[in-house]
């Protein structure tokens, strides 16, 4: 059984990296390259896999899954900015990855995560 | 006549609003307030809910379809959503009298409820079951060990 919940924040980024010249970033990444940095509404799903409480009918008690995944992912990150706060370039690809390392972190005594889904824009979603 | 023996997943979506109590027998009064917060008010609330239900099998070489779309809606609406639409689940689903009708529950009882009838419609067999409490909430059964 798997539960899915729907987490929002908002965060700038700009995707540039060291180990590429200034012409290859621009050349890679486009306009996400520009210097000052732009932002997303993203949206984070977080699916959970385990087996159901039977007293509860639950796999997880909301509120608390709630509490635990503001404190490990959503109050870091939340109109922050992603490159102050992730290591290496703030990729779809490697916010997926990281995010799921923290939430994983976080629900190491609880269900496990099967899946996260990061919603970059409606066009783009990231599943690690 | 093209031979194409690849499965596919085929993906139906309906919809149904229905009230619910969350509210365990197992537990205290105290206890179902505290684990289930506002879904334990005496007098239930509701959602409009999203089920989708995903159907695996190989795509038939004249028709070109897994399964025949009409026989899968007619299938949800005699099973599903004539039933659940406008419904309180805890009362009028004989299931969940003394079972906590909650997301999780719900997507068991479905997958338990399609997954025979799915299978009788073709050569094809139940892939994945998925209700959307919200826009903000999903449970999935999905085929796997066990299933």
């Amino acid at each position: 059984m798997r539960l899915a919940r729907l987490y929002r924040f908002e965060a700038a980024h700009r995707l540039h990296t060291p180990w590429l010249t200034e012409r290859e970033n621009e050349e890679v990444y486009g306009k996400c390259a520009r210097v000052g940095g732009h932002g997303h509404n993203y949206e984070i799903w977080v699916v959970f896999e385990g087996e159901v409480d039977p007293r509860t009918g639950l796999l997880l008690e909301r509120e608390a899954v709630d509490r635990r995944v503001r404190e490990a992912l959503i109050e870091r990150v939340d109109h922050h900015n992603l490159d102050e706060v992730v290591e290496g370039v703030t990729t779809g690809e490697r916010l997926a990855r990281v995010f799921r390392r923290w939430l994983e972190a976080a629900f190491t005594d609880g269900p496990a995560i099967e899946r996260v889904e990061l919603v970059e824009t409606p066009r783009n979603r990231f599943v690690a | 006549m093209v031979n194409d023996s690849a499965w596919v997943r085929i993906q139906r979506t309906v919809r149904f609003s229905a009230a619910h109590r969350y509210h365990s027998e197992q537990l205290s009064e105290e206890e179902n307030r505290r684990v289930f917060g506002k879904c334990n008010r005496p007098h239930g609330h509701g959602h409009n809910y999203r089920l989708d239900v995903g159907v695996d099998g190989p795509v038939d070489a004249v028709t070109g379809m897994v399964i025949n779309l009409a026989d899968l809606d007619a299938l949800l609406k005699e099973k599903v959503v004539e039933p659940l639409d406008h419904s309180f689940l805890n009362y009028d689903v004989e299931h969940f009298a003394h079972i906590v009708p909650t997301c999780e529950n719900l997507a068991s009882w479905l997958w338990e409820l399609l997954e025979e009838p799915v299978a009788s419609l073709g050569n094809c067999r139940l892939a994945v079951v998925r209700v959307w409490e919200s826009e903000e909430l999903f449970a999935e059964v999905e085929r796997g060990e066990g299933r």
